[in-house]
């Protein structure tokens, strides 16, 4: 992340303002060339272009362990982690589709109210799922897994695969140590996980209705010790899974070539954006103002923001976003603060303490990297948009009124002309490069792949 | 050391501003001048300004009363919102407090707000202050 500088606002000329749009400067003609681009507007791409590493995992010990992420490749891609034996992490995060599905909605054993993210970049994320539920990749793994709607597997089913296939067992005796026998079914049944955790009654029992799943009473009949026996397995399972997550990049793009090309002096790499994309460029950072949450070099703010595309009036297709997840996130007993963490500091951990839940919040979702973005449409937390194009005119028109919390007031109508609409996205093209297959996930993708 | 510091609205010499430019100051003000509140409050963020997108801490300086309940939070009012974090407060010394969890995730103008009570009653005093890419 960038350190900023602080400006003393000493003219406050438009202070009384409030609720007004941020003011937008700089030119909004279309450059001719590179040269016609302001200084700042160099600036900025140069500060952006270029791919970031993963974000330091400091509750993961496995984080950036090779053998942890090649086991966490395995099982990543492993039909047998589901209760169909059909799905798997890749089946919504399909290399076919930029590592996300292609679907409006994702699908695993039901259909889920929101769309399947990519999984490239995701260890740029301060958190992960759109409302942030999870404080890291390896929290984050454990619920797909074990939900009714997404895999429906159990993380007793996790951890016998990882002790039993002989292909994982050595990798995982590695990071585990000796592992223990868990053949006597009656300690250790076949199917078995815990009942969710409650944000309102945390440290409650499972209820009657939750013990008619099999796999839920399963566990309640379990020794405490068992149960703990199996976590750990489990967790170096998903914190497998995260390395080798974080191990995934989208490839670079034009406009990388383009900033390098400034940094270095190159005609050749600054000639890698066209005219359209300059003029996208120019639009992104400044009339469109795009960069004010799509920043950095992951092209996100990695925060939440409520962007009012929730317009329905039925309460049912509702979501809260962000401070129901923040209220998950807090008694998730898998979080950096929890048993299974490897840092459970506060210096490692102050997200979680500081996280708000405000009225403010209600309706935001995490703000999507815009790298790789041609590779995984939709778009949107619920999928709504087939196409860029679709994208940057609801940012245009910004249509209806928020109904879950309320629209972001800076959010306000661009009226973008058509040939500006092209312009943008012709820039968003810019961001991505190849399409990042299975085989390239072996190779590194500038040196960020470390095995 | 190298803190920024900010310049609290009240000693900007525009009557009222410390009411305009925070949308979340509605705590009543029983006593003094905005001036008077402002010189009475002093900001300073780590060292090199506030950061973009990264949490910190800010230390709140007191001087001439004795704050109690201190509060500090901020927003953005052409946004319409605040952080994405909440402070909490420690007492460093009878006149120093610090906040930890301070968050600005977006450039662009914020407010931070330090809220207190005095023997005067409950105070509210502003501090804009712009915060906006490095680009060194």
């Amino acid at each position: 992340m960038r350190t900023a500088f602080v400006l003393i606002w000493v003219l406050c000329i438009g202070a009384a303002q409030q609720h007004a749009p941020a003011p937008l400067s700089g030119p909004s003609e279309a450059p001719g060339s590179y040269r016609d681009l302001t200084e700042r507007e160099l600036a900025l791409a140069k500060a952006f272009g270029k791919l970031p590493s993963a974000l330091p995992s400091p509750t993961n010990s496995l984080a950036d362990s090779p053998v942890a992420a090649r086991l966490g490749e395995r099982l990543f891609f492993d039909p047998r982690l589901s209760a169909n034996g059909n799905l798997s992490c890749a089946s919504c995060h399909d290399p076919e589709h930029g590592w996300a599905d292609g679907r409006q909605l994702a699908l695993g054993i039901a259909q889920l109210d929101v769309h399947s993210p990519s999984v490239l970049g995701s260890g740029w994320n301060f958190w992960q799922f759109w409302d942030g539920r999870a404080d890291s990749l390896w929290t984050q793994a454990i619920e797909p897994i074990e939900s009714p709607l997404e895999l429906g597997g159990s993380r007793m089913e996790l951890a016998r695969l990882v002790v039993f296939a002989p292909e994982l067992r050595g990798d995982m005796r590695t990071l585990f140590g000796e592992l223990p026998d868990l053949s006597d079914e009656a300690r250790f049944p076949r199917r078995a996980r815990p009942w969710p955790v409650s944000p309102e009654e945390p440290f409650r029992g499972p209820t009657k209705e939750e013990l008619l799943d099999p796999a839920v009473a399963a566990w309640a009949s379990m020794a405490k010790e068992d149960q703990a026996l199996v976590n750990r397995l489990a967790v170096v399972a998903t914190k497998s899974i995260a390395a080798f997550e974080r191990t995934l990049f989208p490839q670079p793009g034009s406009f990388d070539r383009f900033a390098k090309g400034l940094t270095d002096g190159d005609e050749e790499g600054i000639a890698a954006l066209g005219a359209d994309e300059l003029y996208g460029w120019r639009l992104f950072a400044g009339k469109a103002n795009c960069i004010s949450c799509h920043f950095g070099p992951s092209f996100s703010d990695g925060r939440f923001h409520n962007l009012g595309l929730q317009t329905n009036d039925d309460a049912a297709l509702a979501i809260e976003g962000r401070p129901s997840g923040v209220r998950r996130l807090r008694v998730d007993p898998w979080n950096g603060r929890g048993a299974f963490s490897d840092d459970t500091s506060w210096e490692a951990n102050g997200k979680i303490l500081y996280a708000a839940t405000g009225e403010h919040l209600v309706g935001a979702f995490k703000t999507p990297s815009l790298r790789g973005v041609v590779h995984t449409a939709p778009y949107g937390h619920d999928g709504r948009f087939a196409s860029l194009a679709e994208v940057v005119n609801f940012y245009s028109d910004l249509p209806g009124e928020s109904t879950v919390g309320h629209r972001e007031e800076t959010l306000q109508p661009l009226d973008l002309s058509p040939q500006e609409r092209k312009a943008l996205v012709a820039f968003l093209g810019s961001l991505s490069g190849p399409a990042v297959t299975r085989a390239d996930a072996e190779e590194p993708i500038d040196g960020h792949l470390k095995r | 050391m190298n803190q920024a510091r900010a310049v609290p609205a009240g000693l900007l010499g525009f009557a009222g501003l410390a009411l305009l430019v925070g949308s979340s100051c509605s705590m009543p003000s029983l006593g003094g001048t905005d001036s008077e509140r402002a010189s009475a409050v002093r900001l300073e963020y780590p060292d090199g300004g506030a950061p973009l997108n990264q949490h910190f801490t800010i230390e709140v300086f007191f001087q001439g009363i004795a704050p109690v309940d201190v509060a500090v939070d901020a927003d953005m009012p052409a946004h319409g919102h605040g952080m994405l974090t909440q402070p909490a407060v420690e007492a460093v010394g009878p006149l120093h407090y610090r906040a930890h969890g301070m968050l600005f995730h977006m450039p662009g103008d914020w407010v931070t707000t330090i809220q207190y009570k005095s023997d005067q009653g409950p105070e509210v005093v502003d501090f804009p202050v712009t915060i906006d890419f490095d680009l060194e």
